[in-house]
This record gives structure tokens, sequence and C-alpha cells, in this order.
């Protein structure tokens, strides 16, 4: 395997022009020393957070391995700083993914500014995907015009309503796309529903779905929404005059359950779809994958069957990674998903 | 008024905005499931699939060959496979579950109780998930036994498709001459439709490969020039470094023409040289490729010096170490006339390409192992520049392995007074820019060989129009009592490729 080496420059008291003029400096060095093609990029990311926790959120990155952007520029803002510091890391073997770090440390006097920081050193022609999760005030706003897309967590808010509505706050003042990583992780679960009500013995099942119980990690609540509002927008259910309680399109009411279950990792622990008859279909978290179970209707000849569905967890540097690469490839269901997540919270009225 | 009718809901509702579902639930029946291929592609590629998630809700393997071996021996044989040959570490409970879904069948491809058991096995596994499973069986044995297992299989109602859908993937090579891929064609559709039949090319399945359609088909930037007007000539080069690796049985019996001209070279060039399809589907695709490989024009009996050569390497030193010739390989008949090099000039007879020479190389123990595509561009018609120096014409250069590059070759001034000119390469590394990395190409084709997706599979049309093109070099190749002309190992093939090269051409070094 080739070895990935890195090349390093950094200075104090920096304004953003010299940054770039460093960067370009390291590349054409990096060429000469190695002879290596001009690296492709696909994506830039800009991360603004809070300089105390800087470690976590860069271990983060650091973890989607492979799958890191282009170019990251990690803001990590120590409010009392007055000088703006910088430092460039270009890593990569020449063969893979060619990475680039940028970092910068400022003060809350830099905020207002941070646009007139940021955009000497974003790629110009490539996606940019921004990312706050300290939820920094006037960050978001101040670097909006640089982004395309941006990442949030809506499980971060706490309070499901009050995440959700930040996302949809977002999506219609700003011209962007958002990733959002509570989305993210119903992934897994979303596809293996869709397949398992693909297959041909359980066709037919949709259309009497009486119970949907999604069971998620305690902080979890907005993931568990967001596969509700999903299944809500996909199979034409609209909010009934009651509490966790929807239409399908026939009018029947289906009860909608969002449960807390602890099982040691955030997001989704499991989903159960259940028919007028009693018959259910769930997917369990389970070692070495998902559990699926079949129960048939009381009183049904059948017998209960459950199985492993097989696959990895993805853990949270899987997650990112997804929503890195969400950026390149837009989700088109994630808005109707959220609209929908966010009408069963708060109607009926 | 009258009551509203509603449509059943459609399950595929739920799958819009999805990338892509996990296939069907399905069995996975391996011929061979114990052989060299099963053990370090097909077992590992199956793990990836599981570890991500990507294999059926509900998925049994079996595996069928004459070895004998306990159910529990075989499963032990797949967690060494994929410790061995993953490339990445297995989570013990993701190999665990894979295992455990792992089955067993002895017995001969010829032999018909064989195929009782494993029909017999089969119903056990849907009776135990208590749903019919879709059928893909996998022919990874030798050639010889692709027919005579689809007779069975045929036989033995397993290539029905009333009950579950029933595919067959067949492996390479697809019949070693022109007749008997003919013949292997007419056997399997008396059992199978076009349909069910999904013939490998692991080529199609690499993203560098299926990347030449993109930067074709997506770009504008070099369509406009692909064609005759532009394009001088093409080169496609396919270099291995490495030996025979153990493998002279099989190698010696095939050579380099059967072994990549035949099947993964011929569809870079169909790649290459064929139309914009309509639509990016399996039979747009298929019917485009076929095209241009009728158009290949069939070389002359009595031409075949100045359209092909064949090499074969002698001792010689790769990587600093001494490496001894093909002749004295071990396993490699004295008697062998083998060649381990093949170049040959192709036309493509079409209003688009016609005039233009392809050229195709490929061999052993060459300097490197490089895989590349380079198009060159006509000269410009006049240059201004006096005394500035020879001007080259222009290459595009696709580099397809081992890194995903593009290179463009353009004439540049040499800073200073004057007006001196030289050519630079702006060498791009695409293959840097994305997230992730690729799947392995086995990856691809089980899991659309399990969704019943053919574009990345060869049509039975496709195989034997390969076979037109090459089916007269090897006729020629069989009856002249020639020697393969000899190369030193490490060099850039036999001194005797430059014959078949037009005036003006050169060969691009390796």
């Amino acid at each position: 395997m080739a070895s990935v080496d890195h090349t390093v420059w950094q200075q104090d008291d920096v304004d953003p022009a010299g940054v770039e003029q460093a960067m370009r400096a390291l590349e054409r060095e990096r060429f000469l020393r190695r002879e290596q093609a001009l690296p492709a990029r696909a994506l830039n990311l800009v991360t603004v957070v809070e300089a105390a926790y800087a470690g976590e959120i860069a271990r983060r990155l650091e973890a989607t391995g492979a799958n890191a952007p282009s170019r990251s520029i990690l803001l990590r803002v120590d409010p009392g700083r007055t000088r703006l510091a910088a430092r460039v890391t270009l890593a990569g073997d020449g063969t893979s993914a060619m990475h680039e770090l940028v970092t910068f440390d400022i003060g809350r006097r830099h905020l207002d500014r941070l646009e007139s920081i940021v955009d000497p050193v974003v790629m110009t022609d490539v996606p940019t995907l921004l990312w706050s999760p300290h939820q920094i005030d006037g960050a978001l706003d101040a670097l909006l015009p640089l982004a395309q897309t941006v990442m949030l967590d809506s499980s971060d808010a706490g309070d499901p309503a009050e995440g959700l509505d930040a996302a949809l706050a977002l999506q219609e003042r700003h011209d962007v796309s958002i990733v959002d990583l509570s989305w993210l992780r119903t992934l897994p679960w979303r596809q293996r529903l869709a397949s398992a009500f693909a297959e041909p013995h359980r066709r037919g099942r949709l259309d009497d779905v009486r119970e949907v119980e999604v069971r998620h990690q305690p902080g979890s609540a907005a993931a568990a929404w967001l596969l509700l509002g999903w299944l809500a927008d996909r199979l034409g259910w609209r909010p009934a005059a009651e509490p966790g309680v929807a239409l399908d399109a026939r009018g029947g009411r289906v009860a909608l359950r969002p449960v807390e279950a602890d099982a040691g990792v955030t997001g989704l622990a499991g989903a159960t779809v259940r028919g007028t008859d009693g018959a259910s279909f769930a997917l369990d978290r389970n070692p070495g994958g998902l559990r699926g179970r079949d129960r048939p209707a009381p009183g049904d000849a059948e017998q209960e069957r459950s199985w492993t569905i097989m696959g990895a967890s993805r853990g949270e540097a899987g997650v990112l990674s997804a929503g890195l690469r969400r950026t390149l490839v837009p989700d088109d269901g994630y808005r109707a998903a959220l609209a929908g997540a966010r009408r069963l919270l708060t109607e009926p009225a | 008024m009258s009551e509203p009718v509603f449509e059943p809901m459609d399950p595929e509702q739920l799958a819009i905005g999805l990338d892509q579902l996990p296939p069907p639930s399905s069995v996975l029946v391996i011929f061979g499931g114990v052989g060299d291929l099963a053990r370090r592609k097909l077992l590992p590629a199956l793990y990836n699939l599981a570890h991500e998630g990507n294999l059926p809700e509900r998925f049994r393997l079996i595996g069928v060959s004459h070895t004998d071996l306990g159910e529990d021996a075989f499963r032990e044989q797949l967690a060494e496979a994929v410790r061995r040959f993953s490339r990445r570490t297995p989570d013990p409970e993701v190999l665990g579950a894979l295992v455990a879904g792992a089955h067993y069948v002895h017995g001969g491809f010829e032999d018909g109780t064989t195929y009782t058991a494993l029909c017999a096995r089969i119903e056990q596994l849907e009776e135990e998930v208590g749903q019919p499973l879709a059928r893909v069986h996998y022919l990874s044995t030798a050639p010889r036994f692709f027919g005579p297992i689809v007779e069975q299989l045929g036989e033995h109602g397993l290539a029905r498709t009333e009950h579950a859908p029933t595919r067959v993937v067949i492996e390479k090579p697809f019949g070693t001459t022109q007749d008997e891929a003919h013949e292997l064609n007419r056997r399997i559709r008396e059992v199978l439709d076009e349909e069910q039949i999904f013939r490998i090319d692991h080529y199609l399945g690499k993203e560098t490969v299926q990347n030449l359609l993109a930067l074709r088909f997506a770009n504008g930037l070099f369509e406009p020039l692909w064609n005759r007007t532009h394009v001088a000539s093409v080169q496609i080069t396919s270099a291995e470094a490495v030996g025979l690796e153990g493998r002279a049985g099989y190698y010696d019996g095939s050579g380099a023409l059967r072994d990549l001209v035949q099947n993964h070279l011929l569809q870079v060039l169909a790649i290459l040289a064929m139309e914009p399809p309509t639509a990016f589907a399996a039979d747009d695709i298929r019917t485009e490729k076929v095209k241009v490989l009728r158009a290949v024009e069939p070389i002359p009996r009595d031409r075949m010096a100045e359209h092909a050569v064949r090499g074969r390497y002698g001792a010689g030193s790769i990587g600093g170490e001494v490496v001894p010739a093909y002749r004295d390989e071990p396993g490699v008949p004295e008697t062998s006339r083998t060649e381990t090099f093949a170049a040959l000039r192709l036309h493509v007879d079409t209003w688009r390409w016609a005039g233009v020479p392809f050229y195709i190389r490929t061999g052993k123990r060459l300097s490197r192992k490089l895989t590349e595509v380079a198009v060159t561009l006509q000269p410009v018609p006049h240059l201004a520049f006096e005394g500035a120096g020879a001007v080259q014409p222009n290459q595009i250069i696709f580099t397809l392995q081992p890194d995903e590059h593009v290179a463009i070759k353009l004439a540049a001034k040499v800073p200073g007074s004057g007006m001196h000119l030289r050519p630079v390469t702006m060498d791009f590394s695409y293959g840097t820019a994305f997230l992730s990395t690729s799947p392995e190409a086995y990856e691809r084709l089980i899991t659309d060989a399990l969704r019943g997706e053919a574009l990345l599979f060869t049509r039975a049309d496709e195989v034997e129009a390969q076979w037109s093109v090459i089916q007269p070099i090897l006729d020629a190749w069989g009856t002249d009592h020639a020697t393969p002309d000899e190369y030193a190992s490490g060099s850039d093939g036999p001194r005797s490729q430059a014959r078949i090269l037009r005036p003006g051409d050169a060969w691009r070094a390796i």
C-alpha cells in the first residue's frame, strides 16, 4: 500500500490571501517532489466549531478516512482571539483521494467577516458543504453565500419539533440543499422497509397499515419522525384530527408511535409495521445486521419467523461519510419527508 | 354517488428517491464453489455485499462441487477465503451470519443426482424461509461444464421461471473458438431465454471502464473530436508485469489473444467507438456495442502479418528480479507455441471511424502493469512558428489501471525569448476526486445478477461478434507453425510489433 504523506504550512497573524498563496506553493512543491498528477477535486467542506471542542469534530472528520472531502476548511472559534492564524495540511499519496485541510483560528470579532476569510480558500466550481455542529451564532448566515448545501443534525435540538423547524426554516429562507444526519441514520431502515414491501408475499400489505411503531435511541426522536414523515409522504397519509394518528388514502386510521428504546446507538433501534389483521413486519438492531420478523395475524396457522438481515453498523463515521457523499448525489426525498414529519408532529389541530 | 375506487398501493412508491434497493430474496448457487475464482473473488465479494447491507433480506448460498466436503468444511472454507482475500477486515458477526446461511451440495456437474440433491436443498431452504427465492446459478467452473450444467438445470426444472426469477451467470471464457461460442450459445438458449443469461466480462464491472462511458457521453469536450476527421489513431494497451502465477494449465491453452483481447479489450474498443446510446439501458448500450464489433473489418489471411503480431516472453528481469522464460515456466509444455503477447491493427468500418487504425496490445511480463487508451489527434494543418521545433500531435490518454487518470498532451511554449515549443502533459488524476473507494468488479456484477440488471453483461450476439474478429487471427496463427517472436521479460514487447504500425505511427512506451 502506498504511504500517505503530509505537507504542512502554518503561520500566525496571517491574511487569507497569504494562505491561498501558501497552498499553491505547497502543491507545486509536492508536484515537483513526487511528480504526481494534478489532483481532481470534488467537494469543499467548511466547518465552524468552538475551539474548545474542535478536537472532537476533527476526530469525527478524520474517521471518515477515504471519504474525506477534497478540501476541508476548519474554522476554530476562540472568542477572545484577536489575530488570525492558519495551518495548511496536504495529505494524499497522489493516487488515492487527495485531502487538503485548512485550519483557521479565529476570534469572535472575525465572525462578521467570515465570508472574506473563507472565500479565498474555497475551490470554485465544485460544491461547498457548510457544517456548524456547535451552532455558533451568525456563522451559518455569514457563510451561506459560499455554500450550496448545509449539513445539520435535526436531533441536536433535543425537541424533535424544534429540530425539524430549524431545518425547514433554513430551507425556506435560503436556496440551499440540506444534508440532515438524522435523515441519513434512517437510510438503512428506509432501504430495508422499501425492499421488504416489494417482496411478492408482502405486496398489498401497504394498503392496510394500521400502526407504525418506530423505536429510537433517547435523543433521536427527530430521526423517528423523519421515518414516519417519509412513510406518510410516500404512501399518501395525511394527519388526522387526533394526535399521533394519520389517515391513509381510504381514510383508515394509522397510529404513529415513536417510542424510546435504548440500543446504545444514535438513531433508530427498530420499526414495526402492523396491518388491520394484526399481522406485522418488524426490523430491529441485531448483531451482524438487523433482525427481521414476520408475525402472522392472531389465529393464523402461519408460524412467526425471524432472521438476520446482514449488514455491519456504519457507526457515526459512516453516517458523516454518507453526509459528505450526499452533497454530490442529492437526495430528493428529504424535503418531502421533512414536511411530512412536521405536519404529523403539529397537526391536528 | 359511487364509491371512490382505490388503486392498490404500489410498493415501488417506497423505493422512489432511494439510490438502490437490496436485491429481492434469493439463493445463489455457485458451481465450483470451492474453486480458485470462488475463493479469491466471489466469496469475498459476497462478504463485502453483506457487510454493506447490499445482500437480499433473505439470502442463501449453496456451493456445488465435486470436491467431497461436508457443509461445515465448506463453511470453514468460506470464512477462510473471506478472511484471506476480502478488501476489508471482516466483522465476525456479519461473517458469522453469512456462513450460517451457506450450504453445500457435493456431486459431479454432469451427474443428474447432483441436481436432484440441489433441487431438494433449494426447496428445503424455501420451506425454511417461508417464501420462494429468486435463483441465481453462477457457473464458476471449467468451461467444458457450462453446457452440461445448463442442460442439467433445464432437465431438473431448475431453469424455470414460473416459480421465481431464475438466472444463470456464466464465467469466461465463453468458448475457445467462434464455433464453440456459437454452439454454447445454441445449447444454453435451448434451455434459457436470453434475459436469463448473464455472461461475465469482469472488465465491465470495473468503475474505470464504466467511467469511459461517462467521460464520452457526459462531457462536451471529447465528443466533437471523436471521429476520423480529428482522430488519427487509437491505441489500447493492457500490460501486465506478472507471468503465469501458477495458471500454466489454463493459460497455455488460451494465450493472450483469447485471454484478454477477445473479451476485455474488444469491449473497451466497443465502448470507445460506439455511437451514443439513446438511453443508459442494457439493450441500448449492448446494441450499439454490437454495431461496432460487427463493423470491425476481419483481417484477411494473406495480410495477417501487416495486422497482427504475437510474442512470447523470454527470460529477463522484473523489478530487479530475474524471471524465467515462458517455456521454462512450470507446467508449460516444451512444444508450446502459445503467445503471451498480442498486438493488432484493426479498422472499424463506419462513417465515423473509416481509415482510423485501432491498435490493441496486451502481454505478460512487460515492463509494468498498465491499462490505457490513447487517442492521438490529427496534427495541426499548418504551423506558423518557424523554427519552433517539431510539434507532436495532441493525445488524450485515459489510464484505467493501476490509477485512473486522464492526460492531455499539448504543445506549449518554452519560457524565454524566442518561440520554442515542447510537448507538455496535463495529467489529471480524477480518481483522487471521489469520496469512498470503488467496490470490486465482482461485487457490482453479483449485485446486478441478483437484481436481474444486464447492462454490464455481454449478450449472445456481442460475444459472437467478438469471436468474428478474433477467429481469423487464431486460424492463421494455428496453421502457420511459426513460433511467437521472443521478447525479454521486463521490456515493452517484441520489436516486431512495429511492423503493424501505419507509417508515422508509434507505440507508446509502456
